[in-house]
């Protein structure tokens, strides 16, 4: 018997397949760590797993037990805690409140209906509390706590539900270096008893923290074994670092340095979601004509980065297109002259491939009929709705729809995530015709192979601020210094 | 609010002796609307769901306690109150089963239909026994309770049970999940808690609740009437809740005060109290949005 | 058989009334998030308007054709209010502030208007029998049915072919992503919204020659209103359409054979809907 099973589980949302066949075996008091690039499936298997999605084919069992389909607080009565990857709180009530609800979950006495003296519980709140450092903060509003602080107290809840199986949702994102210390910390702590399944971009804490590992690619399971072993398997560095025979065959032409007034600029920007900083000050710029690349591993800011550059994000800083100010709405700056291709490829529900054509087309050098030669797929499924086409096919639809845009500077987030490696070359030449055409464009990826055979410039980006700006082709040659940003 | 909310209860509890008969009448009603407006902002305190219709168990509590004791005496007084009570209950949870299987918005619809339903049903639908648009006059007063300021005393002591049972239950465990229900549901869930049925029973705390402050009513009124039923009751029980807080539990007895005193006051200048109201309810949201947070213009 | 049809033919006179009250109401929702509670406000208004503008021209078509005009600038004003509500979060506030407006509109009405029930009659061009081969069928409802099938197409070809239909559909289906394409997302709100009011006023002068008109008018039509877009689905036109053929039909043929309880039926219509497909029979999307 397993804590936790996961038998050839099937899960679709539209027409995008993001579990496609995962077989996962978790043994009692295990560790287990699931990474994989975005877009893998990892957040759709903890979702299964807590029961938030029913999957569309497959069982999951939790300690032996079949629990398909039964909804959370089920699957929490019989043990299992979560915690979330931005902290889901209790808004007006203090630290100690959240605690006591999770401690009271399955006692008898969370359904009293009149008070009771919780004395019972309150020695094993009061641990919870030492445990994570927060017990001085115990009468305090959440609200008015750190970001750090409240992803400890979202902690402090799975720890207080005494769970068998603790499913640890990127617990390290978005805190800052003595935080990730700190939690760290606790979790090297957890009571061995208890079964760990983790996701986490920190891939060395990851391989340091598990037993196992098991790492996602595509929906599917590509490889699970031992840290090490998994570490060093090529195969798993392929998905992650990228790596291409045909990376160095077509290097991009122009390697002379741009000249002459910035296309985009960015100073200072500091961007986040509720409590949480992500980007803490980044500067950069982009030229005319330009392809520039922004890496990093996940978590690190890249789609944070570009979502603000958009304006989907209210940030702080500095942004100007040909040297003027951009107004602060993503409205505002598409008018402008920015065109996003955004992660996850967003297609509009509702629309058909040629309608989001449509909508997007602005007057310039891109027309339908170009787009339709570039991608001929695409004027064959012209009019399906566009949340049924396949991953491969929505990207080109979104990369199709910001080029019709007619743009003066393209951003791109992760446009390869998810992909075949066939329609990752696909993609990289499309993008590279666009660079040979004159196309200014700004690329975040995490597979680096692919950017660095695609883009002159490339920022590096960790924990949310740029440590690193080269040459692409400097960064080609030296695969160590690769390895070492990108994990 | 909750500083002075003592001193208020105190100048209530004055009223007979300070106060005439106008002001022993308007207490009633304060009592009254204040039990009832308790029970809607109880239901968003901790469900978070909006009611647009609870006229239909403010005012059915009266009619069913009417109907009762026209028929079978005063005597059965105890009797009709919790058949009240009950009929609120049952009808409470029966909407809330319908309404709570998707969005929360369809809770609202369901509880604006139910109530012209029940108007309708009331005023048109069975005439011979609900006395349609006349309504029941000539309901007796419960015995022992006849003399006015008793009565207002009684109501006031019960008003004051009602309110210390709320504060107790929210200090209970069950009290505190619901009460973090609103503000986070699905986290509640994911803690091992069961929502629906969370939902559920303060939904159908909240109809009970309301029917027996309709049945106070018409104990002391001496008749009910369709508009007791109507969406202006329903505006009304509203407004009484959101000005006063929605979340504290003196919120419905706040709220009442100031509206049936405003209501007093504004009748003798304007017939227009429809329009005082819309324009209270507006100006309400707008404060609602302006402490939640910047007002955000645009999709 | 042709007391059947009679009865049918009724009902779907009553649809086309309630289609133009639902579309209105089911479009701002899909595009705002904002259930519109004043909508049959506006319905009324439109009654009322017609019948003054009747009183003032002596003529029907008139009337028709203006009242909808007046109500959208009307409409431009509510707008700019309700425009503070907008979006998903705001649940308790949209319920407020658009209750609040039915409120004020209600009784404005009444100042204006009066409490006693008034009355427009059909043109006198409609006003006669049709001969239909199988039944004899008053004109005006004929009338009515016909209007409702080319606003009800008039509305798919505007969704479906021109570009303010494609950005209305965008702001509905993903707001963001419109946005970021260049779909002035706010300017769509505001067009939605006035087509919806135009529409409910439309809806009710057509209906004044068959709808008594009086105070209460408004909220009878809004709980109608949203039991249909209940049953059929919030968001979309279609959805409208068919939960106003229901509703419609469904509530004929309870007046015919339950006078007193066809909104009961109509009533338990929607419970069904909702134990069984709470989405609503077109529902499904957010």
């Amino acid at each position: 018997m397993w804590a936790l099973e996961l038998r050839q589980v099937y899960k679709s949302f539209g027409g995008l397949l993001a579990l496609a066949g995962v077989d996962l075996k978790v043994s009692f008091g295990e560790r287990r760590a699931v990474v994989g690039p975005n877009g893998a499936g990892k957040s759709t298997l903890f979702r299964v797993a807590g029961g938030e999605h029913r999957p569309d084919r497959g069982e999951v069992l939790l300690f032996g037990q079949r629990v398909t389909g039964l909804p959370p607080h089920r699957l929490a009565q019989m043990g299992l805690a979560r915690t979330f990857q931005v902290a889901s709180l209790f808004p007006e009530k203090d630290v100690l409140g959240h605690v006591v609800l999770a401690a009271l979950a399955f006692h008898s006495l969370g359904h009293r209906p009149l008070p009771h003296r919780l004395s019972a519980l309150e020695g094993q709140v009061l641990e919870v509390l030492e445990r994570v450092g927060l017990s001085h903060r115990a009468r305090t509003p959440v609200a008015a706590l750190s970001y750090g602080e409240q992803r400890l107290v979202e902690l402090a809840m799975a720890l207080a539900q005494k769970p068998r199986l603790l499913l640890l949702d990127e617990p390290l994102a978005g805190l800052a270096e003595e935080e990730r210390e700190r939690v760290k910390g606790i979790l090297h702590t957890l009571p061995r008893e208890m079964t760990v399944l983790l996701i986490e971009h920190d891939l060395d804490f990851a391989y340091g923290f598990a037993d196992r590992v098991t790492v996602l690619h595509q929906g599917q399971v590509l490889r699970e074994g031992l840290p090490d072993e998994v570490r060093r398997d090529p195969q798993v560095i392929q998905v992650y670092v990228g790596k291409d025979q045909e990376a160095d065959a077509a290097l991009p032409s122009s390697s002379s340095p741009r000249t002459g007034p910035a296309l985009l600029e960015v100073r200072g920007l500091r961007a986040g979601y509720g409590q949480g900083e992500v980007l803490r000050g980044v500067d950069l710029e982009v030229r005319p004509g330009e392809a520039v690349g922004i890496l990093g591993r996940n978590g690190m800011g890249k789609t944070t980065l570009l979502s603000a550059i958009m304006g989907l994000l209210p940030a702080q800083g500095e942004v100007r297109l040909e040297g003027k100010a951009l107004p602060p709405g993503a409205l505002g700056r598409a008018q402008a002259g920015l065109a996003l291709v955004p992660q996850g490829r967003q297609p509009i529900p509702g629309l058909s491939v040629e309608e989001e054509l449509l909508l997007a087309l602005r007057p310039g050098r891109w027309t339908l009929e170009a787009i339709y030669e570039l991608f001929p797929r695409l004027r064959e499924r012209r009019h399906a709705p566009s949340t049924v086409l396949s991953g491969g096919e929505q990207q080109m639809l979104a990369i199709a729809r910001a080029l019709l845009r007619n743009p003066k500077l393209l951003l791109l987030d992760e446009p390869t995530e998810g992909l075949s490696p066939l329609l990752v070359k696909t993609i990289r030449e499309v993008l590279r015709e666009l660079s040979r055409q004159g196309e200014s464009l700004l690329l975040a990826e995490q597979n680096a192979t692919f950017a660095l055979g695609l883009v002159e410039k490339v920022y590096i980006l960790e924990k949310g601020r740029i440590v690193e700006c080269t040459e692409a082709a400097c960064l080609r040659h030296e695969p160590e210094r690769l390895r070492m940003w990108m994990g | 609010m909750n500083r002075w909310f003592p001193w208020l209860l105190a100048a209530l509890a004055l009223v007979p002796l300070l106060g005439g008969a106008y002001a022993l009448r308007l207490g009633t009603e304060v009592v009254a609307w204040g039990i009832a407006a308790t029970a809607l902002a109880f239901l968003y305190r901790t469900t978070g769901l909006v009611s647009l219709g609870h006229s239909a168990f403010f005012g059915g509590g009266a009619y069913a306690t009417a109907l009762l004791v026209k028929n079978m005496g005063a005597s059965v007084y105890p009797l009709a109150v919790l058949l009240a009570i009950l009929l609120g209950l049952a009808f409470s949870l029966i909407l809330s089963f319908l309404g709570l299987r998707s969005h929360g918005i369809f809770f609202l619809m369901l509880t604006l239909a139910f109530s012209q339903l029940v108007y309708i049903l009331v005023k048109q639908g069975f005439p011979g026994i609900t006395g349609g648009d006349d309504g029941l006059p000539g309901v007796p007063r419960p015995p022992g309770l006849e003399e006015p300021a008793v009565y207002y005393l009684a109501g006031l002591a019960l008003l004051l049970g009602i309110l210390l049972l709320y504060r107790a239950f929210i200090a209970s465990p069950l009290g505190q999940v619901m009460d973090a229900l609103r503000q986070n549901e699905k986290r509640v869930e994911v803690l091992g808690y069961n929502i629906r049925r969370l939902k559920l029973l303060a939904s159908g705390l909240s109809g009970a609740l309301a029917a027996l402050g309709g049945a106070y009513l018409v104990g002391y009124r001496g008749f009910v009437h369709p508009h007791d039923l109507s969406w202006t009751t329903s505006g009304l029980l509203l407004v009484m809740a959101v000005v006063g807080g929605m979340r504290p539990l003196s919120a419905g007895v706040v709220g009442a005060t100031i509206l049936i005193a405003l209501e007093a006051f504004l009748s003798s200048y304007t017939d227009l109290w429809n329009l005082f109201l819309g324009i209270f309810l507006m100006a309400a949201a707008w404060t609602a949005l302006r402490s939640r947070g910047a007002i955000h213009v645009g999709a | 058989m042709e007391f059947y049809l009679f009865v049918l033919l009724n009902g779907l006179a009553y649809a086309a009334l309630l289609f133009l009250l639902a579309a209105g109401l089911s479009l701002v929702y899909g595009v705002g998030r904002v259930l519109h509670l004043a909508h049959g406000g506006f319905f009324m208004l439109g009654g009322y308007m017609g019948y003054s503008l009747y009183q003032w021209t002596g003529s029907f078509w008139l009337a028709l054709a203006l009242a909808p005009l007046l109500a959208l600038a009307l409409g431009l004003l509510a707008e700019r209010l309700v425009r503070v509500v907008y979006g998903p979060e705001r649940a308790l506030e949209q319920v407020l502030f658009t209750f609040g407006m039915a409120f004020v509109i209600s009784d404005l009405t009444r100042l204006f208007w009066g409490a006693q029930v008034l009355g427009v009659p059909p043109p006198p061009a409609l006003n006669r029998p049709m001969d239909l081969g199988a039944v004899v069928y008053p004109a005006y409802p004929l009338f009515l049915i016909l209007i409702g099938a080319v606003v009800a197409l008039g509305l798919w070809i505007l969704m479906r072919f021109t570009r303010f239909g494609l950005e209305v559909r965008a702001a509905a289906g993903h707001p963001q992503m419109a946005e970021a394409l260049g779909v002035p997302t706010t300017q769509v709100l505001q067009r939605t919204y006035l087509l919806g009011v135009a529409l409910a006023a439309l809806g009710g002068v057509l209906a004044a020659p068959r709808i008594a008109l009086a105070p209460g008018l408004d909220f009878t039509m809004l709980i109608l209103g949203l039991i249909v877009v209940v049953v059929g689905g919030l968001g979309s036109v279609s959805g409208a359409l068919y939960g106003a053929l229901l509703v419609g039909l469904a509530d004929s043929f309870g007046r015919t054979f339950l006078p007193q309880f066809a909104l009961a039926v109509i009533f338990l219509l929607m419970a069904l809907v909702l134990v069984f497909r709470p989405e609503g029979l077109l529902g499904g999307r957010r």
